[in-house]
This record gives C-alpha cells, structure tokens and sequence, in this order.
C-alpha cells in the first residue's frame, strides 16, 4: 500500500481564507477517489498560514483493470454490406474506446447488435494525482485573488513551493512554472533560507513539527488550549474563552505558544470593552479574567515565534497594547471633557446615505418616529422623555474622537451609553443608547430597556424604509446595509414587546417621515410592506412555528404581530388533534367547491331544500357570534376548538347535500352558505394552507 | 542604533540588492507611493528597483508634539521593484536584520492587508507585518496604479521608520530617539511638529486652499493635454497636500470628500495614461 502528500506552499494566507480552503481540496480529493475507484485508507488534512497539505494511505499503485463491454447500434446500421463498418458503426467503436479487434456480433433476443468487449488496464494512481494538484490549485474557491509572476496564475497571495510525493518518489508536475519537489520550509525563526526535505510521504507531520511546525490545525488548537490552563495553574486568573478568536489565532500560527503579557493596572479605569477589543480584535490575545469575573490587566497572546526568546516577544507585544491603551485613553480623556449632548449638531457633517441625508436628519426622523411610537403604546410623559432623549443621542458617539478616528469602531452604542453616564444621563437612557443597535448580529439578545426597544425599532424602520424607498432593495446575495437583519429586528421587537401597534401603519409612518423631506420611489411602500412580511414570516419559524401554519395565519392578517403569534401557537397546539385534522380536510372541500368563484351574494335560507342547510346555516350564525366573542377577548384557542365543534356540522352537510347540484339557482345558493363559512373561518386562519398527514403521504 | 544609521543600513542593504538609491522627492506627499519614482516606476514593463527615505505629511495626525506616537510629519524608508523577486519576504526579512533585528529572537508574522489608495487609484494585496505585535511595515504587490491594471507586477515595501526606531531604541516617546549620536528627534522635529499643528488646524486660510486645489488641478488637466506627464504629476501632488490641509481643517464634508478624492484619482488616472502612452512599448 502507498502513501501520497500533496503541499501546496505559499506566503502567508490571509485567516479566513485557510480552512475554506482546504476543506474544498478535501472534498474535490474525495470525489476524485471515489469516481476513479481508489480504494484508500484515509485522508488526512493539514494547514497553516503557509501550507495547505493532505496526505492518502492506503492507495493501490494502480487502478484495478476493468474488463469493459459496451453494446452499440444493430447490425444492419453498424455494418454495410461489406461487413465493414458504416459511418455509425465507427462513431460507435471510437466512443467505446476499444479497437477493430475487440468487436463482435452480440444476438440478444431483439436482433443482433455490434458490441466490443475489451480489458482496460487501470490507470497508475499517482498519475491520476498529478494530474488532479495541476486541476485542484485553480478551483480553490477565493475572495479575492492576486497575480504576482504570471498574468494567468492568481491566487489568494503568491505560491512558492509543491511538494507532491508517492512513498518515498517525488511526483514530478509544473504547475504554472512551480515546479513540484520534496522540500518544504519550515517556521522562519529557524533559518529564512531552511530548506526541509521529506525524505517519503507518511513522515511529513514529523518532519515539520521538527522543524517547529505543527502542521495539522486541530493539534495547534488543543496545544493552545493546554498552554492557557498550564499559565494559570493554580491560579485565580482565567482567559476568557473566546471561540471564535481561538478559531483565529490557530489560522495565525504554525508554532503556538502563549504568554502571559500585562498592562499598567491604570489602564483598568477604562470601559472595559475599550480594553478587550484593544485586546482581541486589534491583537487578536485574549483577556483575563479573575475569580469575580472582572477584567484584570493581563492577557495571553499567542506567539508563532521561538519560546526561548519569549521575553523579548512579550515585551514587544506589551508596548504595543500600551500605545493602544494611551491612545484610547487621550480619545476618552478628551471626548468626556464635553457631554455627548455638545456632539449632537457635529451629526450634520457625517452623511447617513447620499439620498437620504445626514445623520442628523436621521436623528430627526427617529425622534418623531419614536414620538408617534410612544403615542400608539400609550406611554406616559416620563418614559416619553427618556425615549425622546435616548432618541436624540443615540448617534452622538459616532462623531466623537474614539469612534472618528477609525479605531475603535466596533464599540458605537458601547461609547454612547459610556459617554451618557460619564455626562450624568440617565442610566437607563445610556443603556438605551447602547441597546438600539440590537439585535446586533443573529445570536444577539433584544433592548431590556424600553427606551432602547423604541429607539430600536424608529432607528430600524427608517433604514429599511429609506434604503429601499431610493431603490437600494437587498438582493439574494447582496444586502449591504444588512436590512434582512434590521426588519427582522423590528418584528422581533415588537413580537417581544407585545405592542399592539399595526406593523403596516408603523411602516407608513417611518415611510412618510422620510417623503417629507425626500423624493422616494412610487412603488417603494408596497415592496417595503412586503419585505416585513416576508420577516414575519421568518420570525414565526424562527418560534418554531411549522411553515404551513405560518402560511395559514399570516393569511388571516400579520400586521398585528402579538395576535399573529397567538393564533399560530394555538393553531399549533391543535394540529395534531384528530378532530382538527378533520375539520382541515372539511374546511379543503368548501374552499376547493367554491374556489372557481369569487362573487357570491347571501345565502336564501327559503332556498334551502333539506334540513342539512338549515342546520348548517343556523349554527353558522350561532358559531360566528361565538367566534367573534373569542377573538374579542384574543382566546384564538378557543376560536379554534369552535370551529373544531362545527366541523361535524360540515361533515354532516357533505353527507347528506350534493352540493354541485343540476339546478342552478339551488347551487349558487349553496356556493353562498359555503361561502360564507369560509368568511367565517378565514378571520382566524386559512386553514386550507394546512398540510394534513394524509396528504403529505400522498393520498 | 540611532535614527539616521538606520536609514543608512536600509540604503546600504538595498543598494547592495541592486535597487537605485534615489532621494526624497521635494513636494508635500501623504505618503511615500506619491513619490513619482514608484507612480510611474510601477507603471509599464520595464524593471524597476528603487529605494530612497521619503518625508511624509499628513496634516490630521499632527497633535503639537505631544502625543509620543502622532506626528503630522514622519519618515518612511520605500523599496519598490519590478518584477517582484521569489524570495522577496526573505530579502525583506534579511533587510530587518540589516538594522539589527534578528529575526529568531522575534515573532513576526504577516498581516492580511488589503491596501488601497483611493485617491492614486492604486490597490494591492499583501500584509502589514507586525513584529512582536506591532505593524512596522507594509508590504504590498500592487495590481492597480493610476486606475490601470500593471504587469509585470511591482512589490512594495514601506518601512515606517520613526515607530522601528522606538522598537529599535526601546524609547516609548519619538522625542527620546536618538536622531544621531548627538542629537534627539525632538531637537530637529519638535517646534515644527507645534507649528505645522496650529497651522494645520487653526491658521491654514480654507479660501486660499480651495482656490489653490482649483488651480492645481486644471493646471495638472492643461499640462496633461500639453502631454507633460511629469510636471503634470507634481501638480496632482500639490492638489493632494492641500485636500489634506483642507481635510485637517474640518472643512470637507463626508460626501464632498468622497468627491475630492475622486477628483484627484482622476489626475493621477490621466497621468498614468499619458505616461503609458508616452514612454511605454505597450501603451503606445
């Protein structure tokens, strides 16, 4: 059994790039094993920010031999009279991919039939694998490529080496000039010019980690792991776990090996966010932590460089975050020496969009849209105050030195609620300020202050309503202002608030505030409304809400969204009823009989021929009073278990009424009495959207 | 090693590696890809090494001296060559230690860096490369200059030499660096970095800068039709220096910025044009 390695080397790779990467050379390897017919023993993969590796056991030196037959056209249109071979015959044996010698006559029992029976000799593996590096390098999937020697080679940053062997054999290819060898470069500390020879395929992990590379990322992970608890042995300190940052420090190393860094003490009157984004999106280290779970002035970082010369590394990476440190501490210094109100006017000169103004006239339509919030929820002139005010600061600190200056971006809000307190606002306006970027990202958590839900929402609805009102609607790709996410926001909010208002007249609302001032788009109001259903309907199956559910109540009305999710739930909780599958299957007949028709006057009750209509018509007034008796008092479960009771009711009619009878004037009176049912049921749900068991298994 | 030897070793190494020592351009730049030796020195397929330290302004980073890493007015060392050598990170890493930087005792990695220049029309892939945590250069194959696609491509290596020298001094102030064996950074920098402060950002007079940027740039336009592409350059250059004043001042506008900077990407977009026509086999 055989041994193949392939490296692809290179400078280093941006992060993200790296485990798409691979994982793409992985798949494509898998596939080519398995359409080739190569048995294998296993695949195992390796990369860093240098390499891409994957190494096969297992492998035959060749594909096994296949004895191949294939059946081609009759006789009478592959052979002429000659018995030699027409035009077909001979397209036939050149896709065959046999020769002249390995035709014969096959008879089967629909006449006889040109065949070729031949043995292909398998192909030599390595062979197979050459030719794969030289077709898998360019299918990497990248962002974005550059090119460095050739016009036609590009690649994520320039390609320097290929290792590729079978055992102990270099398997010889050119890709693109690159000539593939058996040596590979170790980490830089060593030696720049280090060359590392593979002396055969199966020793190359051991042949790096030699040579301080540890090459298989998975490893670099749990070695980073066991150093973090090795620091902190014994010891009322933690690194805060930080998944995502270990994700990408693993991409940034070959040779993982953490330190324990610190910074002034001093430092720590800072907001400690200011300190661990310092810490972790700049530098990528991790903060720590002490047994109370407060920041302390330490951090890990995770040095590629050799660990005797970790002091010198450390120091480095100290000054580093303490320049940082300073320079927050200036921008922080400086920017409280004014209240966050003073920046207020400076929102004119940062532009929100071209078309859609500044920041401060942003500002402006927030705080009415918050205003007219305030007003459909009923709040009193307190809490309207502190809404208002959450609403006119919550853009302050984007115009502050701290966020200005580029650095510290990611902390708007954070900055905002800082600078509010510092300047004596409000406490729960400073959380406010903070909470109306959320929900922030999908796993992020909804305002807690109410201040922070109203601004939420204002701040969201003029976004959506302006960016699509000037024609910037999200396509399936592409949604730079992350509009799915604000709308969806806007319906988790008021799902989470319960507040009554009407979605649509909300989104009227934020629409005109902005047409006042600005030219939008004739048909943008329907395609916005439009856009927030269709987040409705993705916040309902986000609460576990099936899909034709969702399709049936949003079908009875969504804007509502309190109500919406009322009905759904009950609708849910019943759908696994046996009598509520059979009112469904009932309720599909009358939809389907008098779904040809859309005009129907009132029912004749003296039309009526048999007691079964009387009946049915009877009840129907008597379960309309007591639906609209439930719907008052928002009881969706009980509106449900009335139309449930009245299923027998339908059931019974069908049994005993034909209802497409000849006569026409007795049909169209019967089409009104199903008619109007169908009204009756429709202000809870359209239950004819309802997936029931038998159909899904097909009837 | 003090400030001046390490610009001396830097010119020795790369001397030695072949790259022509040329000197400091004598207009106000932001930044030394300004220089037109590797504007247009990027430009066409004729080889191209160069080395040479460059003043840089950028008149919003001036804080009058006080902030022991801001300054308005700084050095960087700038290597360009075409075609880019293979073992370019190697000569670059060699070129550390020239200035006393073993690289063994050190942790350096390079830094995923898209770089871009919206104003020259000029982009890149490559790094920032960090040494134990801190960015000390930037390191940069350009694929665009002056809005035309280049081929063969050029490698760009910018050495920020006051921040490599505090590395290298172990000072935490630019003040305390030792500028020659006799004389502090301070003492030749630090009255101009006050003075160049106040005037960035309170004496600049905004309604002579906007007429000045006005000027510049037609007359950039008028010497390009003139088929002047060097004197033409200078003037995009000069458009450039007063759009940062301008910007330092607070007087530019987001949206008006975005306007600004594509008014003079468009000089340099002509520039690199009539250069390739003029002198370049291909561009003919």
């Amino acid at each position: 059994m055989h041994t193949f390695l392939f490296e692809l080397g290179m400078e280093e790779l941006p992060d993200n790039v790296i485990v798409p990467a691979i994982e793409n050379l992985k798949t494509s390897l898998e596939k080519l094993l398995e359409q080739e017919n190569l048995e294998y023993g296993a695949i195992e993969i390796a990369s860093s920010p240098r390499r891409l590796a994957l190494s096969v056991t297992g492998l035959a030196e060749k594909q096994n031999d296949v004895e191949v037959c294939k059946l081609g056209p009759s006789v009478n249109i592959a052979l002429d009279s000659g018995n030699e071979l027409t035009k077909a015959g001979e397209g036939f044996l050149r896709k065959s991919g046999g020769s002249r010698e390995d035709i014969y006559i096959q008879t089967t029992d629909k006449g006889d039939f040109i065949a070729v029976k031949y043995l292909q000799t398998g192909k030599i593996c390595s062979e197979i694998l050459r030719d794969w590096i030289i077709s898998a390098i360019g299918a990497v999937p990248l962002p974005k490529k550059m090119i460095w020697k050739d016009k036609n080679l590009a690649f994520s940053r320039p390609i320097r080496w290929i290792v590729a062997m079978w055992d102990s054999q270099v398997i010889e290819l050119d890709y693109m000039g690159i000539k593939s060898d058996r040596i590979s470069y170790g980490n830089r500390y060593l030696g720049m010019d280090r060359k590392v020879t593979i002396p055969q395929a199966s020793a190359y992990k051991d042949i790096l980690r030699e040579n301080r590379v540890v090459a298989v990322r998975e490893e670099r992970r749990g070695m980073i792991l066991t150093q973090f608890e090795e620091l902190f042995k014994d010891s009322i300190y933690r690194v805060r776990e930080d998944e995502r940052l270990l994700d990408t420090v693993c991409n940034l190393v070959e040779y993982p090996y953490a330190v324990i860094g610190e910074f002034a003490p001093s430092f720590l009157s800072l907001p400690e966010k200011i300190i661990t984004s310092t810490i972790s999106q700049n530098q990528k280290y991790f903060s720590v932590y002490d047994e109370c779970d407060k920041l302390t002035n330490r951090f890990v970082f995770v040095s590629n460089g050799d660990p005797e010369f970790s002091e010198i590394i450390r120091n480095g990476n100290e000054k580093v975050v303490a320049a940082r440190l300073e320079d927050a501490h200036w921008f922080f210094a400086e920017d409280t020496k004014r209240s966050l109100e003073s920046y207020v006017p400076q929102l004119r000169d940062v532009v929100f969009q071209s078309r859609l103004g500044t920041l401060a006239d942003k500002t402006e339509r927030v705080e009415k849209l918050c205003a007219w919030i305030c007003e459909s929820i009923d709040l009193d002139e307190t809490s309207r105050r502190k809404a208002q005010r959450t609403a006119k600061l919550c853009k302050a600190d984007l115009v502050t030195l701290m966020l200005g200056e580029k650095e510290f971006t990611k902390l708007q809000g954070y900055m905002g609620m800082q600078y509010a307190l510092a300047g004596g606002e409000d406490p729960e306006v400073a959380q406010g300020i903070y909470e109306h970027y959320m929900p922030r990202g999908s796993n992020d958590g909804l305002p807690e202050t109410l201040y922070g839900a109203i601004c939420a929402v204002a701040d969201k609805l003029d976004t959506v309503c302006g960016i699509i009102g000037v024609g910037l609607m999200p396509t399936g790709s592409a949604d730079p202002f992350a509009l799915r996410r604000a709308a969806g926001g806007v319906v988790q909010i008021l799902a989470d608030r319960a507040w009554m208002m009407d979605l649509d007249l909300l989104i009227e609302q934020a629409f005109t505030l902005i047409q006042n001032s600005i030219v939008l788009e004739a048909d943008a109001l329907p395609k916005i409304k439009n856009f927030f259903a269709q987040r409705v309907s993705w916040l309902l199956k986000e609460l576990g809400i099936s899909y034709d559910v969702c399709a049936s109540v949003m079908q009875a009305g969504y804007t509502c969204l309190p109500h919406l999710i009322a009905r759904a739930r009950a609708l849910e909780d019943l759908r696994q009823d046996e009598r509520f599958i059979r009112l469904v299957i009932g309720f599909k007949r009358v939809s389907n009989i008098i779904s040809a028709k859309t005009d129907f006057g009132d029912a004749d009750p003296a039309a009526f021929e048999s007691d079964a209509e009387r009946y049915l018509f009877s009840q129907l007034s008597e379960m309309s009073a007591r639906v609209d008796d439930a719907l008052e008092h928002v009881d969706y479960g009980r509106a449900l278990l009335i139309l449930v009771d009245f299923g027998k009711v339908i059931d019974n009619f069908f049994d005993q009424v034909l209802v497409n009878c000849e006569d026409q004037r007795l049909r169209d009176n019967r089409y009104a009495l199903l008619a109007a049912i169908r009204k009756e049921f429709i202000k809870v749900a359209d239950l004819s959207l309802i997936v029931v068991e038998s159909e899904t298994n097909g009837e | 090693m003090e400030f001046q030897k390490i610009i001396l070793s830097l010119q020795n190494y790369w001397a030695e590696k072949g790259c022509n020592l040329i000197q400091p351009y004598d207009i106000e730049m932001g930044a030394g890809t300004f220089h037109p030796a590797t504007f247009f020195g990027a430009l066409g397929s004729a080889p191209c090494s160069i080395a040479y330290p460059q003043a840089c302004r950028r008149p919003k980073d001036g804080r009058y001296g006080e902030n022991p890493n801001r300054f308005q007015h700084y050095y960087q060392f700038q290597v360009i060559i075409k075609p880019c050598p293979d073992d370019i990170q190697n000569l670059y890493l060699k070129s550390l230690e020239a200035i006393g930087i073993e690289i063994r005792k050190h942790d350096i990695r390079f830094v995923e860096d898209d770089w871009e220049s919206p104003t020259l029309g000029a982009w890149g892939l490559g790094w920032e490369v960090w040494l134990d945590g801190m960015e000390i250069s930037q390191f940069t194959y350009f694929q665009q200059v002056g809005s035309v696609d280049i081929f063969p491509v050029s490698v760009e290596l910018t050495y920020g030499l006051e921040r490599l020298a505090m590395y290298i001094q172990d000072v935490p102030d630019y003040r305390q660096l030792k500028f020659s064996p006799s004389t502090k950074y301070a003492d030749l920098y630090y009255n101009k970095e006050v003075e160049y402060s106040a005037y960035n950002f309170e004496y600049a007079d905004t309604s002579l800068l906007f007429e000045l940027f006005t000027k510049y740039e037609a007359e950039s336009q008028k010497l390009i039709a003139a088929n002047l592409v060097y004197p033409a350059y200078d003037m995009l250059l000069k458009s450039s220096h007063t759009f940062n004043l301008l910007d330092a001042r607070g007087v530019i506008s987001v949206t008006e910025r975005a306007a600004y900077i594509g008014r003079i990407r468009n000089l340099a977009k002509n520039c690199a044009n009539a250069y390739m026509a003029k002198y370049c086999e291909e561009g003919s």
